[in-house]
């Protein structure tokens, strides 16, 4: 039996793992420890004459296109295998919409004809990374912030919390705030804004944020001037680098922030599984290594979670903090390889020719999927 | 021909139903069809350092993960790096002073070391203080990824556990336990694994020997702290020069250097030969060469040396309601007397149904997906050429042009046919240059993009022999060249629709 | 054009198919290729020793408003390496040591320049900034990063261009005479 396994290991060629992300890609194999490659979701249109991004699309055509090319590039400029009869996992949030999923399986089974496709949404990659029972996974990517609890393997779906609170939402802040710091309007390019934002912004403590909020100024940190090609240096305040991120912290009424999504999700968990899931947290994504933002949420939590409507309904009072073993903007990626090399035979992936008899996949949202077997409404399909 | 600069006036439509300029569309001889490269199916064929042009054999290019030995990138703007020489002073000298005064003639002559530098950013090996080599290629330090243990006792965790789950399965399928629990259900079905769930739900695993592997794995611990700001966040002074870019940073995955004090020589990343293959017959399209350094390729089926090619000389401005001129050349890139003529797109024969699956298992998807989409397998689904809007029609002449084959002495001969009439304009060697009418409708908008479809249909020598079994595959016998009437199709860029 | 007044030292190899126009002096060891401008309009320029100047760069202490009177100099300090077409427009009086002007970039004139700093190929440096010792810029978007010290400098290349320029230019001859000098003063230790 041990001998058999092991010849199947060997005949059986490395699967890769795919997270198409909305910013960045990371794409490498299983087993392996970080991705082969981190590049913008994005390549070069020939007919267009410039980088297209992967999720500008306004058609399925149009989607099965960019994703058609991204996948050339990825398999034959970085990670430089067949794709041809190959395992892919791929990496997916719970949200991604239907028509993302099946266009992809669609390139993938047909135009690159992989011999089977692992769907694993990121959560529980992220929570194979720790290896403890019970994780509540806060991901804030590109464009939208998820927190999602994953408690003994699987997601509580009810309790899943998103909002777009990530960097788009920072970007956005972080231009405002320039364009009040030079006077003018400035247009920045998207590259520009992340790279001042990645080298000078960090995210500042409760404290002082509330001290910004009410009209002190505490003594901002000093400012920089980020040269610009063919133009004046870009004076960055001390503020803006401070407050860029204020967009994810910032409460309303509908109790939206990123702590209070946090808390929500825990608030609509089992309650057993509530005190778990406060002391088992990971804060990952790509946005999470923006300096000081990790501690920031950690100090927002311990504070909200004394205030009403927590304070009566919420009875943990203390939050831990994993570490992942891998890069914050690469944790799903890594749980990906982890799920893909332990599942060597592949019994979790969809095969292609399964695919092609019925093309379809399975989705939690779909009632074929999430019914029981054994439940009644089976006996009344076909 | 497509310009290197310029948009591509004359696009093919591909079997597959694309627009591309004919350059980079290939033709598969035993499909006789116009491929291209959405439609056919792209192999990795050797693996290479594009900068020393070394050839790596797969297998160890797989175990250096895909990167060169010898060479490096510059990890600050990406550039290749350069090895230098240095003649070292004999640092040792003081040493060697203690140690005493035999080695110190030796020691004398300056040693030659290298170091990796930078022509475009001036970056240098030793900006990060990577110590001289005394080897030219190789030898720099190699870094370990810090997760790798980490990740490592995972890894065996989990496979011990989809070992365990395998043999429960085993032994379930063995006794025939169709019982399945809710709970284990689904999370086989939604979570990695059932064993796992029990195993963390503490329940006891079915056999009660599980792994050691299993019960040796610390879960990771969490804990309260959490990375707080550095202290002098806020007083110390930023130095955009010292911090990398994002570009920087992910161009090694594993480290993700945040300063610049801490960028290591990146090795290269290999380059791959790509065969190309038709993906209805199986048969390759083109094959490069294995050597590198050559750009040749042994089997090389591109529609520029099949297919007549068409290029537009001039026209006129194109007006709604209105006839304009053009003028348009065709070429015979072929070594056999060709015969076209142009059509209507419209009055093309309808392509014989879909190819021959080449597979049982297309065969099975086809009969279980008659009632559904066509498969895209060999189509991938794209606009058909029918959906390719026109503005406006050429008007073909009804007349069958023979094209003499090429010949490449013929270049300096000068003595053009002169069977010049309405049609033809002139003739010279394999080419011809026609005039030709095009009709606007009326109800074209001005401003618009004017572009009109052409069909031709062509005579084609294959000298391809038939496949082995269609009759003796003795070497000696020379099988007869077959003639086809093919078509194809090509959209014509006619500027913008004038007022 | 009158009031030109060109001073090489010994030492220097200086085309004579440039344009000088001015009152400049060319320090001993630099090398000055044919086809290249060098005008000070606005006050002498100053270039010291071991200065590459090659086809078709341009140096142009321009003409300003708040010029102070004597104009000041525009200093360009030794072991500097101006590449094929680039261009300098008087920055601030001075430039450091070993700097490199690599081809076809450009800058402009509110722009104080260190030493050892390099200028990319093709970067166009017009808004007022200072760039500190061991500054290197490169690529369209102007990538800046600080380099440990400072290039190295081209003295063989100097000398190599020092003995073959001759044999294929006509040259200008040095004209400040502290001492005898040969026609191709290849003991290039121009001590002034």
């Amino acid at each position: 039996m041990a001998l058999y396994e092991g010849i199947a290991l060997i005949q059986e060629k490395q699967a890769v793992v795919l997270d198409l992300g909305t910013d960045y890609t990371k794409f490498g194999f299983t087993g392996e420890a970080a991705p082969r490659c981190i590049i913008r979701s994005e390549f070069w249109c020939t007919t267009e004459r410039r980088f297209k991004r992967v999720y500008d699309y306004k058609t399925e055509e149009e989607l099965y296109e960019n994703l058609v090319h991204m996948l050339h590039r990825l398999y034959f400029r970085h990670v430089l295998v067949n794709p041809k009869e190959r395992k892919v996992v791929v990496v997916e949030s719970l949200l991604t919409p239907t028509l993302f999923r099946e266009t992809l399986a669609k390139v993938l089974f047909t135009h690159y004809e992989v011999s089977g496709v692992v769907w694993a949404d990121s959560p529980r990659l992220c929570a194979l990374t720790l290896g403890t029972p019970v994780a509540l996974i806060v991901s804030i990517g590109a464009r939208d912030a998820e927190v999602a609890a994953v408690v003994h393997a699987s997601v509580v779906l009810r309790a899943l919390q998103s909002q777009p609170l990530a960097a788009r939402a920072i970007h956005d802040e972080l231009a405002r705030l320039l364009d009040e710091d030079n006077g003018q309007e400035l247009h920045l390019s998207d590259h520009i804004i992340e790279d001042i934002k990645v080298k000078t912004c960090f995210v500042g403590s409760r404290e002082r944020a509330q001290q910004w909020a009410d009209g002190e100024q505490p003594s901002p940190a000093r400012s920089v001037q980020y040269p610009v090609a063919g133009r004046t240096a870009i004076t960055v305040s001390g503020r803006t680098r401070e407050l860029a991120a204020k967009p994810l912290f910032a409460r309303d009424n509908e109790l939206a922030s990123l702590p209070d999504i946090v808390l929500q999700c825990i608030m609509q968990c089992p309650i057993d599984a509530r005190r778990a899931l406060a002391e088992n947290i990971l804060v990952t994504g790509g946005t999470a290594a923006m300096p000081g933002l990790k501690a920031r949420l950690a100090h927002e939590l311990r504070y909200l979670v004394t205030q009403p409507p927590y304070s009566s309904r919420l009875m943990v009072r203390t939050f831990k903090f994993h570490r992942a073993p891998a890069h914050d903007n690469a944790c799903a990626w890594a749980g990906g390889a982890l799920g893909g090399a332990a599942d060597a035979a592949g019994t979790r992936a969809t095969p292609r020719d399964v695919y092609a008899r019925r093309r379809r996949l399975r989705d939690w949202v779909c009632l074929l999927d999430n019914t029981p077997p054994d439940h009644p409404h089976h006996a009344h399909q076909l | 021909m497509a310009y290197l600069t310029q948009p591509d006036y004359v696009k093919y439509i591909c079997s597959c139903g694309q627009l591309k300029p004919i350059t980079s569309l290939y033709f598969c001889r035993h499909c006789l069809k116009i491929r291209c490269g959405f439609c056919i199916c792209h192999e990795v064929d050797s693996h290479y350092c594009a900068n020393c042009l070394e050839n790596m054999p797969s297998s160890e290019a797989r175990l250096k993960k895909n990167r060169c030995s010898s060479c490096f990138d510059c990890p600050s703007c990406f550039h290749t790096l350069s090895t230098r020489a240095t003649l070292a002073q004999p640092r040792q000298a003081a040493q060697d002073a203690a140690a005493g005064g035999d080695t110190k003639v030796e020691n004398k002559q300056p040693k030659k070391m290298y170091y990796l530098s930078c022509f475009n950013c001036r970056w240098t090996s030793r900006d990060v203080g990577i110590p001289d080599q005394p080897v030219a290629s190789g030898g720099w330090p190699e870094r370990t990824n810090p997760f790798t243990t980490r990740m490592n006792q995972l890894l065996d965790y989990y496979k011990a556990i989809a070992q365990q789950e395998k043999q429960e399965k085993l032994e379930r399928e063995r006794k025939k336990f169709a019982i399945r629990g809710k709970y284990i259900t689904l999370t086989d079905k939604t979570g990695l694994t059932g064993a796992m769930a029990r195993n963390i739900a503490g329940l006891p695993s079915s056999d009660g020997g599980s792994s050691s592997a299993i019960a040796n794995f610390v879960a990771s611990q969490a804990s309260e702290d959490v990375d707080e700001l550095p202290e002098d966040i806020y007083t110390k002074e930023v130095n955009l020069k010292q911090i990398t870019s994002m570009a920087q940073r992910l161009a090694s995955p594993e480290w993700q250097p945040a300063t610049v004090s801490r960028l290591h020589p990146l090795a290269k990343l290999l380059s791959v030969k790509r065969s190309q293959r038709c993906r209805a017959c199986d048969h390759n399209l083109t094959k490069p060469e294995y050597n590198p350094g050559s750009i040749k390729f042994k089997i090389e089926l591109l529609a520029y040396y099949h297919v007549p090619e068409v290029k537009v000389i001039s026209f006129e401005t194109i007006k709604p309601g209105e006839k304009s001129a053009l003028l348009i050349k065709l070429t015979n890139p072929t070594g056999h007397e060709m015969q076209v003529r142009l059509l209507q797109p419209e009055d093309l024969p309808q392509p014989e149904e879909r190819e021959e699956p080449k597979s049982i298992e297309k065969s099975l998807e086809k009969s279980l997906n008659l009632e559904k989409e066509p498969l895209p397998e060999t189509v991938p689904d794209k606009p058909s050429g029918v959906r390719v809007p026109a503005s406006s029609r050429v008007c073909p002449p009804s007349m069958t042009l023979s094209l003499p084959q090429r010949d490449d002495a013929a270049e300096y001969d000068d003595d053009a046919h002169h069977d010049t009439d309405d049609v033809i304009l002139w003739r010279k060697s394999n080419k011809i240059a026609l005039r030709l009418e095009v009709v606007t409708e009326s109800t074209v908008a001005s401003g618009v993009p004017a572009n009109a479809l052409l069909a031709l249909e062509y005579s084609y020598r294959n000298t391809v022999p038939p496949p082995p079994t269609a009759g003796g595959t003795l070497a000696g016998t020379t099988p007869a060249p077959r003639d086809h009437t093919l078509y194809t199709t090509v959209l014509l860029d006619l500027g913008v629709v004038s007022g | 054009m009158a009031h030109n007044n060109i001073k090489i030292l010994p030492g220097a190899t200086v085309c004579e198919d440039c344009t000088l126009e001015g009152d400049i002096t060319i320090g001993g060891g630099t090398v000055i290729h044919p086809r290249v401008t060098i005008i000070a309009e606005g006050g002498p320029i100053i270039i010291a020793e071991y200065c590459i100047i090659e086809e078709y760069s341009t140096i142009i202490h321009k003409k300003s408003d708040k010029q102070e009177n004597p104009p000041k100099p525009l200093f360009i300090g030794a072991h500097n390496v101006f590449e094929v077409g680039c261009r300098l427009e008087a920055p601030c009086g001075h430039i450091g040591e070993s700097n490199v002007f690599e081809c076809r970039s450009f800058v402009g004139v509110d722009i104080k320049i260190g030493s050892g700093c390099v200028i990319g190929a093709a970067c166009h440096l017009t808004a007022p900034q200072t760039l500190i010792d061991n500054t290197v810029i490169w690529g369209s978007e102007h990538h800046i990063r600080e380099a440990l010290e400072k290039q190295p400098s081209q003295l063989l290349q100097l000398d190599f261009l020092s003995k073959v320029m001759p044999n294929y230019h006509r040259l200008r001859k040095p004209n400040v005479h502290k001492r005898q000098p040969s026609r191709q003063s290849q003991d290039s230790s121009p001590k002034p």
